[in-house]
């Protein structure tokens, strides 16, 4: 047998596209809508002792109000941080006594929390969650701490080098858009940031409408949809700020180059997708496979054999987003123009060579596998749900998504590259200092 | 040695009861079975999951090695995964990964292990691609060189780690010279000596059917997955067990101090008290005591040294259960603070267990505590698959349901026992390194 020794870099983004389609056989969904507008889902899993509850909110980054980046994250976290019956010493305690784990997520589009419990103990994370949820206190101290942490997290990504020129590329994709934003914000923005602002996001932004509870377990479904209606009675139900986002469309190419302190280089080239769930959503995930997604792909065999010691990371993925899919192609090495070169040499291959049968094979399988392997434990599988009830995707996708990606040819491969693979944002990352210009 | 993260999942990887008596039950979603020529199969059936994993278990290691052989079991494994030494196997490896599935293996004291890892739908590749992985013996000369520079530069990370050699004199005092002293990796001398041909001898001894246990979890019928790897395994030769290389040890009353100096190096302590084997009967209660040492805040460990008195800036507990008995440890970063008075704090952790009674509110946190442990351990199929191949490579088949009980099952009484049999203030072993 032989180890695994290529490295393909999935950032968080590649997992997310794929939660999207992956959920598992679960006998007993149900799901319900209060008249308050809140959904409630409850999905029994008798395989697993351990119970998750998820709560997803349509209130991401990109609505943050301008110069006010990192609002939405702040708020997201400082759900846990205190209610207005419980200190946070209190509830860390309390979730510390009974093993019940707690987390926070915010993307772009949702603010998400979860809890997972051991089953005997889940009536009372529901019951947290609840609270945390309807009843935040956004205590002044722990905010200070708060912004400190996000401080660190930002800190600890300008020195990613995928991750800075991350968001440099989504500046050059979404121009004028709040995508082009990061999602903690800025160091000025997350330190200027005050408990009223947070207060009034959370007014805002948190509301029935726009929010869906799914609750994963060995439980019997009716008795839990039950308990979190009556849990969630205090849950606001208020008109939540709606906001149009503009359509994005890219005249032509773009480009930036930046220098930093290093040796290598990196480059990080993306494009604009398709909608999540449209129609060549599997065809274009094929498309991904096939040109970058780990071993046996074909930007990984072209890296493989150029000769650059120093590359350490050739791949391609897609970002989900409720408007669309970022595709980005991203190397480091020590001859950055010569892999820029072959990166969108590549590009023209998949464009004008056809998958071969068994390129085609590989990748379906290498999507299944990941979808499946990304929603093995319940609080996946509560996200994975979540997330789809707030794209507004229909009950049967996932058997839709895989009959389409089972029908996926070379021709809508080929097609697709051909269609989405246009006017490319390319982040060019050199070492050394910039050239000098003029006299 | 065993880091506190991994000791998280390892001690969550509780002891089993034996089946007395029972070669062969079998259950709609779990299935047993112990082959003619002695391979051990456990199969669980999983429908929440759309992956299958599918683990070989060989009781081979540092714990069947005499010291002049020390290495042997962990050179062999690294050339079984390491090298492309047969084209065949070496393309079905390499389609089987490109397909997204995943082949990883790695050792300890009492096992090494492989495992491949994929979607349901190509169960039967990673059971073929597993066999024939662990039976091919074509070993080039090249290979074997190759492996033992990949080797040596582990060794000599490992034996350089103040850390390291911190814990292996915290358990040097407690073991004297039995293998679990030792790296597991084996000795510099010992693997540069090493041949092909040894290697080849050790595995026609060591990857027989009577050492073999052959654990599958996932989204297949667990009947047949054990028919499949029945169908692969069960012309194995049967062999010899393999027999420890050093009896269990028996635990007398000493207690040591060893400081240990260094440039560089960051205060920190390592407590040491005897703890027993896998299979022996204070096993659920010991793990429910290694709960209320150090599993949150509100641990005797983190109450005493971070929460109450800031003597520390990080504590860990952790116990290794093994075939034979291994100590049961905390960690301790002292940071700037008084080593000496985080010493003692530490120690008076594991004794007021013993000399106190047990609140039992504390025992509700720590059973609750070890069942989410339990429970977790099992949330995903390879971790599932290495729960049940772990439990019987140590202690023997048996059923994670009667685990679940035993803990319900313990008393404060229970707790209180165990305790005073192995934290006596006179067989604690300390050792420290300072800068």
């Amino acid at each position: 047998m032989r180890q695994k020794t290529r490295t393909v870099k999935l950032a968080a983004a590649a997992i997310v596209a794929l939660v999207v389609v992956a959920a598992v056989a679960v006998a007993d969904t149900r799901q319900v809508q209060l008249d308050s507008g809140l959904t409630l889902i409850a999905v029994a899993d008798s395989w697993s002792d351990i119970s998750a509850v998820s709560v997803m909110v349509d209130a991401g980054s990109r609505y943050d109000p301008d110069e006010r980046g990192g609002l939405a994250q702040l708020t997201n976290e400082m759900l846990f941080e205190g209610t207005r019956d419980a200190a946070w010493e209190e509830i860390i305690d309390e979730l510390d006594r009974l093993s019940i784990r707690h987390g926070a997520l915010t993307s772009e589009d949702f603010a998400e929390l979860y809890l997972t419990a051991y089953e005997t103990e889940f009536d009372t994370a529901l019951a947290w969650l609840a609270e945390f949820i309807s009843r935040p206190a956004f205590d002044e101290e722990r905010l200070d701490l708060e912004k400190e942490t996000a401080l660190r997290m930002l800190d600890r990504e300008m020195n990613d080098a995928f991750t800075r020129n991350y968001h440099s590329l989504s500046e050059l994709l979404f121009p004028g858009h709040p995508y082009s934003d990061p999602v903690l914000g800025t160091p000025e923005s997350i330190q200027a940031a005050t408990r009223d602002e947070l207060v009034s996001f959370y007014e805002q932004h948190y509301g029935a409408a726009n929010t869906v509870v799914v609750a994963v377990g060995d439980f019997d479904t009716d008795e839990t949809l039950a308990r979190l209606e009556a849990l969630l009675a205090d849950y606001p139900d208020r008109d939540v700020a709606r906001r149009e986002f503009p359509h994005v469309e890219l005249e032509g190419p773009s480009e930036l180059d930046v220098y930093h302190e290093g040796e290598d280089g990196f480059v990080e080239i993306g494009f604009l997708g398709p909608e999540v769930g449209g129609e060549d959503y599997a065809a274009v995930q094929v498309m991904i496979s096939v040109l970058g997604d780990g071993s046996g792909s074909r930007l990984a065999d072209r890296f493989g054999e150029c000769g650059s010691t120093k590359l350490s990371v050739a791949g391609a993925f897609v970002s989900v987003r409720s408007e669309g899919i970022r595709l980005v192609a991203y190397a480091s090495s020590d001859d950055i123009d010569a892999t820029f070169h072959a990166l969108n040499e590549e590009f023209e291959r998949i464009r004008t060579v056809p998958a071969s049968n068994v390129e085609l094979e590989r990748a379906k399988s290498r999507i299944a596998t990941r979808s499946a392997t990304t929603t093995e434990t319940s609080k996946d599988k509560a996200s994975a749900i979540a997330r789809r009830h707030l794209l507004g995707l229909p009950p049967g996708f996932r058997e839709t998504y895989f009959k389409r990606l089972d029908s996926v040819t070379a021709d809508d491969v080929q097609r697709v590259a051909r269609t989405y693979l246009v006017n490319p944002a390319t982040v060019v990352e050199r070492p050394g200092k910039p050239p000098r210009r003029g006299i | 040695m065993i880091c506190a993260n991994r000791l998280v999942a390892v001690a969550a990887m509780l002891t089993l009861v034996l089946v007395g008596g029972c070669a062969n039950v079998e259950h709609a979603t779990f299935v047993t079975r112990v082959l003619p020529n002695g391979v051990t199969i456990v199969a669980s059936e999983n429908r929440g999951s759309d992956m299958v994993s599918v683990h070989l278990w060989v009781r081979d290691g540092a714990l069947y090695e005499s010291a002049d052989e020390a290495g042997t079991a962990a050179l062999l494994r690294s050339v079984m995964v390491s090298s492309a030494r047969n084209p065949i196997l070496d393309e079905k490896a390499q389609a089987f990964m490109d397909a997204g599935g995943v082949v990883m293996a790695s050792l300890s004291h009492d096992f090494v292990y492989y495992v491949t890892t994929c979607h349901a739908g190509h169960f039967e590749e990673a059971a073929e691609l597993l066999h024939m992985g662990t039976t091919d013996t074509i070993l080039s000369d090249e290979d074997v060189e190759s492996a033992k520079q990949g080797l040596l530069t582990s060794l000599d990370r490992y034996s350089t780690s103040p850390r390291e050699q911190t814990y292996l004199a915290c358990m040097k005092s407690m073991m004297g010279n039995h293998p679990y002293t030792r790296l597991p990796y084996g000795s510099v001398d010992v693997i540069t000596a090493l041949t092909s041909d040894d290697l080849r001898g050790r595995h026609r001894k060591a990857y027989v059917g009577r050492n073999m246990i052959i654990s599958v979890a996932g989204n297949v019928d667990a009947t047949h997955a054990a028919d499949v790897i029945e169908s692969l395994f069960g012309d194995l030769p049967e062999g010899e067990s393999a027999q420890p290389a050093a009896e269990a040890i028996v635990w007398h009353d000493q207690s040591s101090i060893d400081v240990l100096r260094g440039q560089g190096i960051p205060p920190y302590i390592i407590v040491g008290f005897p703890a027993p084997s896998a299979s022996d009967e204070d096993v659920a209660a010991m793990d429910l005591l290694l709960m209320l040492l150090g599993r949150g805040r509100a641990s005797r460990l983190e109450r005493a040294l971070i929460l109450d008195e800031e003597l520390a800036v990080s504590v860990n507990a952790g116990w290794g259960t093994k075939r034979q008995p291994n100590p049961i440890m905390a960690w301790v970063d002292v940071g700037d603070h008084d080593v000496d008075a985080a010493r003692e704090a530490a120690v008076d952790a594991f004794l007021s267990l013993a000399d106190d009674p047990i609140d039992e509110d504390d025992v509700a946190r720590a059973r609750i505590a070890l069942l989410t442990e339990v429970a977790e351990a099992r949330s995903g199929m390879a971790e599932r698959a290495s729960y049940q191949g772990y439990w019987a490579v140590v202690s023997g088949i048996g059923f994670v349901d009667d685990y679940t009980a035993r803990i319900n099952e313990l008393t404060r009484e229970d707790l209180e026992r165990v305790a005073k049999k192995y934290f006596r203030r006179n067989s604690q072993s300390v050792a420290i390194a300072l800068p």
